[in-house]
C-alpha cells in the first residue's frame, strides 16, 4: 500500500483516534490519541493488510524551541516485511504528564527503544517490564536529550560538580 | 526447528547460582559490553547486557552544528563501515530537500557502501574466528580488509573516518586508475576469502562451536527487530537494497542469501555470501559507471569548488555561507534507511527550517541484536557466548552513539 | 491618515508617508538595499532596492519613492531580480578576498544578498582593483578602502546625526574612498556607530576586531548602564565573556545608536577584579568564606554593637543599582534601624554631557532610586561620620563610588563595614564584611532612565562564582535575622 492508502485505511479503521495525518516526501505519518495508541499498533501488527511485523525504531521529539505544544513527541517508525511499507505513528504528550504505555508487549525489541526514550527524554513508558536509564548511569540527573539540557553541562560521576 | 532452551529452575542444584561480571573489560568485550551472567555451573541461567560505555553524545551533538558538520559523526557510528552512514544520513537530508543526485553520484556511492560492507562482514568474521582461536584467519581477513581500506583511502583521503559524501553529491570525484587498482584488489581479497573458506567452513573446530549456537527463533528475530545478517541467517528476507531500493540497487544484478537454521554458523555464512555479492556489485558498478558531474546543480546545497573558492569573492562568500550559516531545508521530518553492514540504518531527521538539524536519530542495527543477547545466550554454555557475541557484529559505536 | 497599496498582488494598508521599503517591511517582504537606513536621509546609490511600480517608465528604487494611495508595486519580476545580479556582481568586482579575515564575515551585507539574490560564479577575470588596507580612523575604528562599496552612509551619519562632517567620499567611480580630511583621526564619541552601519567590512570596531567570529556570538536584549539615558542595546557574549554591545532600535531613546562611553561598559564587569566569594576581616587579614559564615559573623557583630547601643546605622546606595535590589536594600536598612539610605552617583558623575545621547549622569538608575526616595547624596555622609552620628554602615557598591573616598577617610571612625560589591575596589580595605553581588550582565531587573521611563534589563550570563543579587542576600539575611531574633537598634 502506498501512504495515502496507508492513511486512509487507518482512518477508517480509529476515526476518532487520529488527531491528524500527512504526508511528506511519500511517508505516512499519523499522529494518535494517546488512550488509542496501543488499539492502533496492535492494528498495524495484526491485520493482515498491514502487517507491520518490524518495529523499526521508537523515539522522541522535544518541541520545546520549536514552541510547541505539547511539548514531547513519541515517534514510532513501523516496517512491515511482507507488505514493504513504512508509517509513522506519533502520540503527543504534555510536559506535565509524560507517559504512555509501553509497545513491549507487542514487540519484544520496544524494550530498549523505549528504555533509551526514558533515559534522554524522561518519558514515562507505563507497564515497561524494566524502565531504568539505557545509556547514561543512574546516578546522571536530568535527561540529556531534552532541549533544555545544555550540551555542556559536564556531570562527572567522580569529583566535583560544576 | 529447535526451541530454545528451557532451564529448570526447581532444580535443587540451580538454587545456588554464581553471578558473573564479563566484561567491559574482557577482551572480547570491545571493552565497552558488560554481560551480567547468571551462571549454574557453566550453563548460563539469566544474562543482563549493559550498554552505554561509548556514549559520545551522537543525537546532542548533531542538534548543534549545520547539517554538514553531521558528517564526520557519521563515520563514528559504525566506525566499521562509515561510508555507508554517510551515503545514509546524505540521503535522509536530500529526501528532506527532495532532490535527487547525479547519475555518477549514486554509482559512486553505491560502490562506497559496497566497499565498507565488505569491510564490514570481513572484521566481523576475521574477529570472531580470531576469538575462537582461528588467528590465520584472521589475519587472512585483515589483509583482505588492508586492500579495501586501501581503496577507502584513495576514494576520500580517509582510511576509517572518511567523510566522504556531502548533500547532494560528494566530496570529490573517484581519483585516476581507481578502476584498475580496484578490480585488482577485488581478485586479491576473493582469493583471500576462497582461502578463509577452506581454513574455515569446514573446520571441525570452528563448525562444532558455531552451529547451533546462539539460536533464536524465526519469529522473535523479527520481533525482536533483527535486521542484515542475522535476520537473513533466520531465513526471513529482508534486505533494504531489495525491498526498497535506493541509488541504483534495483538495476544490479545480485542476490541475497538467506539461512536456515539462525544459529552462528548461518549468520557467517550468510556474512560469506554477502561479501561474494558485494565484491560482484563493486565489479558491475565499475563496469557501468557514467561519466558526468558528481554533483548537483544546486548552489543552495553543494560547496563550489575550491578553485573558485580561492579564486573569486563570489566562491568564496558561497563556501563562507554554507559553511558558517549551513543549508535551510523546509521544515518537516524524513526517515531513511539503507542497508547497513548490520542490517537497516535509518536515519530518522527533523528539521525546522533553520542552519542546524533539530534532531538527528539513528535507528543503530546492531542495537536490537544486542538486545537479543540474553535471549541467545540463556540455556547456552559460558563457552558459546564468544561465538554468539560475535557474530551479531556489536559495534559499540553504532550501539551507543 | 493611512494609504492603500499593492505589493506583489496583495494590498496592504501602511500609514501615510513611508518609502517602499518600509511599508513592504510592514507587508512581510524584505526588500535588500546597502545605502537605505531608516535614520539616515536617502542617498538612492546603491541601486540594490529597486522594484518595478506600475506605470512608471523604468524601474524605481523603494528607498527613494513614498508610498502612494493605489500604487501597485512589484519586487519579485523576472527584470528586478536581473537588476540585483547585476547590481551585485558590479559590487563583487573589485571586492577582495577577504572573508576569512574580515570580521564582517557572518553579518555581511554582501554575502547574505550573494547568496539571496545572485549565487552565480564570477565572470570578472581582470586585476582587481586595489586601495589601502588597515586605515587608523582614531580610537574606536579601522577602515578598509578595498571592502568600501562607498554606499556613504558613514559620511551621512557624520553630517546628519552627529552634525559634524567629519567623513567625506573623494575621487570617481572605482576610484572612490572614504576619507577624513588630511587624513586626521575621528574625533566623536559616536565613531563607533560607523561600524555598525556599515553594511560590509570597511569600517570595523577596533574593540571587537578579531576577537570572536560573530555567528558564534549569542544576543540577549539589555540597556545600557553606561549614562541616566538607557539606551536599549544587545549584549552578545559567547561562553560566559561579552564580546560587545551593539545597539537596539528604539524609535524613542536612542533610536539606532549609542556611544562609545555606553559601550566599552562591558569591560568592567570582566576584569579578574570581580568577587567571587564573602570576605569576613579577621584580625588585620580578609578571609575568604562562604556566605552562611559571613552573614553569622556579621550579625553577631551587629548584635554586639546594639548591646552596647552605640550602633548609629546608615546605608549607602550606588546609582547602578537595579531598582528592585534598591528596595530590597532600602527595606532591609529599615530592618537594621537605619533612618537614611544615601544615593551614591559615583566619581564619573557628573561627566561631559552632550544633547544627542550622552549624559552627565553616568548611572542608569539615578531616577529609579530617587523615586524610592534614596536622594541624599552620599557627600552629606561626611561631616556624620566624622561627628559620631554614623558609625555603622551597610555599602550596596557600585562602580568607582564616592563613598571609597570616604570610607578610607574615616577607617577608623567606623566600626562595623559591610559592603556588597561585584569589583574589588577601595572598599576592600575599609570593610569588615564584603558579600559579592551580581553585575548588570548577570542581573534582571528595572532601570528607570532620566526620561522617567522605566525599562527592563534580562541577564545574559551567569552568576559568577558565589555571587548573588543583592535581593537575594538580603532576604537571606533577614531570614537569619528573623530565626536568631536579632534586635537591632
Amino acid at each position: 500500500m502506498d501512504s495515502s492508502e496507508l492513511l486512509e485505511a487507518l482512518k477508517k479503521e480509529f476515526a476518532d483516534g487520529i488527531v491528524e495525518t500527512h504526508e511528506f516526501r511519500s511517508e505516512a505519518t499519523a499522529v494518535v490519541k494517546k488512550e488509542k495508541l496501543m488499539g492502533v499498533l496492535a492494528f498495524l501488527k495484526d491485520d493482515p493488510k498491514m502487517a507491520f511485523s518490524l518495529m523499526a525504531d521508537i523515539t522522541c521529539v522535544d518541541r520545546l524551541k520549536m514552541n510547541k505544544t505539547p511539548r514531547f513527541e513519541v515517534v514510532y517508525n513501523l516496517y512491515s516485511i511482507s507488505e514493504t511499507h513504512r508509517i509513522r505513528i506519533k502520540v503527543r504528550l504534555d510536559e506535565s504528564e509524560p507517559t504512555v504505555s509501553t509497545a513491549t508487549g507487542l514487540w519484544e525489541g520496544a524494550n530498549w527503544l523505549e528504555r533509551e526514550v526514558w533515559d534522554m527524554f524522561g518519558i514515562k513508558f507505563e507497564g515497561h517490564p524494566n524502565l531504568k536509564r539505557l545509556l547514561m548511569y543512574e546516578e546522571f540527573e536530568g535527561h540529556a536529550l531534552r532541549k533544555d539540557y545544555p550540551h555542556d553541562k559536564r556531570q562527572p560521576l567522580i569529583g566535583p560538580k560544576n | 526447528m529447535k526451541e530454545l532452551k528451557q532451564i529448570n529452575t526447581k532444580d535443587k542444584l540451580s538454587q545456588n547460582h554464581m553471578m558473573l561480571n564479563m566484561g567491559p573489560a574482557h577482551p572480547s568485550m570491545h571493552g565497552v559490553i558488560k554481560l551480567v551472567l547468571e551462571l549454574d555451573g557453566e550453563t548460563v541461567i539469566n544474562c543482563d547486557a549493559e550498554i552505554g560505555y561509548l556514549h559520545r553524545a551522537f543525537e546532542k551533538e548533531s542538534e548543534r552544528g549545520t547539517w554538514t558538520q553531521v558528517f564526520p559523526y557519521t563515520d563514528r557510528l559504525n566506525y566499521v563501515s562509515p561510508l555507508i552512514n554517510n551515503v545514509g544520513y546524505a540521503l535522509a537530508v536530500e529526501k528532506l530537500f527532495d532532490v535527487e543526485v547525479t547519475e555518477r553520484c549514486k554509482y559512486i556511492r553505491v560502490l562506497a557502501s559496497e566497499i565498507s560492507r565488505v569491510c564490514d562482514h570481513l572484521t566481523c568474521v576475521g574477529a570472531s574466528a580470531m576469538e575462537l582461536g582461528a588467528f590465520t584467519a584472521f589475519l587472512y581477513m585483515l589483509q583482505a580488509r588492508e586492500y579495501f581500506y586501501e581503496l577507502t583511502e584513495d576514494l576520500s583521503g580517509g582510511r576509517i573516518t572518511p567523510n566522504y559524501v556531502r548533500i547532494g553529491g560528494l566530496a570529490h570525484d573517484l581519483p585516476e586508475n581507481f578502476k584498475e587498482k580496484a578490480l585488482d584488489n577485488i581478485d586479491k581479497v576473493a582469493e583471500l576469502i576462497s582461502d578463509v573458506d577452506k581454513l574455515l567452513t569446514k573446520n571441525r573446530i570452528f563448525f562444532d562451536r558455531m552451529r547451533g549456537t546462539g539460536y533464536i527463533p524465526k519469529d522473535m528475530a523479527v520481533n525482536m527487530g533483527f535486521t542484515g545478517p542475522c535476520l537473513r541467517a533466520a531465513g526471513v528476507s529482508y534486505d533494504v537494497r531489495k525491498d526498497q531500493p535506493y541509488l541504483i540497487y534495483d538495476k544490479l544484478d545480485f542476490e541475497i542469501p538467506i539461512g536456515v537454521n539462525s544459529d552462528n554458523y548461518d549468520r557467517y555464512l550468510v556474512r560469506m555470501e554477502e561479501i561474494e555479492q558485494s565484491l560482484n556489485i563493486i565489479e558491475q558498478v565499475l563496469e557501468k559507471m557514467p561519466d558526468g558531474p558528481i554533483n548537483i546543480d544546486d548552489p543552495k546545497i553543494c560547496f563550489p569548488p575550491k578553485s573558485q573558492v580561492y579564486g573569486s569573492i563570489e566562491g568564496l562568500m558561497h563556501q563562507f555561507k554554507l559553511v558558517y550559516e549551513g543549508h535551510h531545508p523546509p521544515e518537516g521530518e524524513v526517515y531513511h534507511a539503507v542497508e547497513g553492514g548490520n542490517g537497516e540504518l535509518g536515519f530518522y531527521i527533523v528539521s525546522d527550517g533553520t542552519g542546524s538539524p533539530y534532531r538527528v536519530r539513528v535507528r543503530p542495527p546492531c542495537f536490537f541484536m544486542m538486545q537479543a543477547i540474553p535471549r541467545m545466550l540463556q540455556g547456552e554454555m559460558i563457552a558459546d557466548i564468544v561465538p554468539t557475541f560475535g557474530s551479531i557484529n556489536m559495534i559499540a559505536g553504532e550501539l551507543d552513539r | 491618515m493611512t494609504v492603500k497599496f499593492t505589493i506583489d498582488g496583495r494590498t496592504v494598508e501602511v500609514p501615510e508617508g513611508l518609502n517602499i521599503i518600509l511599508a513592504a517591511k510592514r507587508a512581510g517582504i524584505d526588500i535588500p538595499h546597502f545605502c537605505y537606513h531608516p535614520y539616515l536621509s536617502v542617498a538612492g546609490n546603491c541601486r540594490m532596492c529597486i522594484v518595478e511600480i506600475e506605470k512608471m517608465p523604468k524601474p524605481c528604487i523603494a528607498c527613494g519613492h513614498i508610498v502612494q494611495d493605489g500604487m501597485v508595486v512589484h519586487t519579485n519580476t523576472d527584470m528586478v531580480k536581473k537588476i540585483r545580479k547585476g547590481i551585485m556582481e558590479f559590487l563583487l568586482i573589485n571586492h577582495p578576498l577577504d572573508c576569512p579575515i574580515c570580521d564582517q564575515a557572518g553579518e555581511c551585507k554582501l554575502q547574505e544578498y550573494y547568496m539571496l539574490y545572485d549565487c552565480e560564479e564570477s565572470r570578472f577575470n581582470e586585476q582587481k582593483e586595489t586601495k589601502e588596507k588597515v586605515i587608523d580612523l582614531g580610537s574606536m575604528i579601522m577602515l578598509d578602502r578595498e571592502r568600501c562599496i562607498a554606499c556613504t552612509r558613514c559620511v551621512r551619519f557624520f553630517e546628519e546625526f552627529v552634525g559634524d562632517a567629519q567623513l567625506t567620499l573623494r575621487h570617481r567611480s572605482d576610484h572612490a574612498e572614504i576619507t577624513t580630511f588630511n587624513g586626521k583621526p575621528l574625533d566623536s564619541i559616536y565613531s563607533s556607530n560607523i561600524a555598525d552601519t556599515c553594511p560590509v567590512g570597511a569600517l570595523t570596531s577596533k574593540d571587537f576586531r578579531f576577537k570572536c567570529r560573530v555567528w558564534f556570538l549569542k544576543s540577549d536584549d539589555s540597556v545600557c548602564p553606561g549614562c541616566a539615558r538607557g539606551c536599549n542595546i544587545k549584549i552578545q557574549h559567547n561562553d560566559g565573556v561579552i564580546y560587545r554591545i551593539m545597539p537596539r532600535m528604539t524609535p524613542d531613546i536612542n533610536k539606532f545608536w549609542m556611544c562609545d562611553v555606553g559601550r566599552l561598559t562591558y569591560k568592567r564587569y570582566q576584569g579578574n577584579e570581580r568577587l567571587t566569594k564573602p570576605l569576613v576581616l579577621r584580625g588585620q587579614r580578609l578571609e575568604v568564606t562562604i556566605l552562611e559564615e559571613a552573614i553569622e559573623e556579621l550579625l553577631e557583630s551587629l548584635r554586639k554593637l546594639a548591646k552596647d547601643g552605640s550602633a548609629n546605622v546608615a546605608g549607602v546606595a550606588s546609582a547602578e543599582l537595579t531598582s528592585e535590589d534598591a528596595s530590597a536594600f532600602k527595606s532591609f536598612m529599615g530592618r537594621v534601624g537605619a533612618d537614611k539610605v544615601f544615593l551614591d552617583q559615583g566619581k564619573d558623575t557628573p561627566g561631559f554631557e552632550d544633547d544627542i545621547l550622552i549624559r552627565a549622569d553616568r548611572n542608569p538608575n539615578t531616577a529609579g532610586l530617587k523615586k524610592l526616595g534614596i536622594e541624599q547624596p552620599v557627600d552629606e555622609l561626611d561631616a556624620l561620620i566624622s561627628s559620631g552620628k554614623v558609625n555603622v554602615l551597610f555599602i550596596a557598591a557600585g562602580y568607582r563610588g564616592k563613598i571609597e573616598d570616604i570610607i578610607k577617610r574615616h577607617k577608623d571612625k567606623l566600626k562595623l563595614v559591610t559592603t556588597f560589591a561585584y569589583n574589588e575596589s577601595d572598599l576592600l580595605e575599609g570593610s569588615d564584611v564584603i558579600l559579592p553581588t551580581l553585575a548588570w550582565p548577570e542581573l534582571k531587573g528595572t532601570f528607570t532612565n532620566f526620561e522617567r521611563v522605566t525599562q527592563e534589563i534580562s541577564p545574559a550570563l551567569a552568576p559568577k562564582g558565589d555571587a548573588l543579587s543583592i535581593k537575594d542576600i538580603v532576604s537571606q539575611l533577614e531570614a537569619q535575622m528573623e530565626r536568631k531574633a536579632i534586635a537591632v537598634a
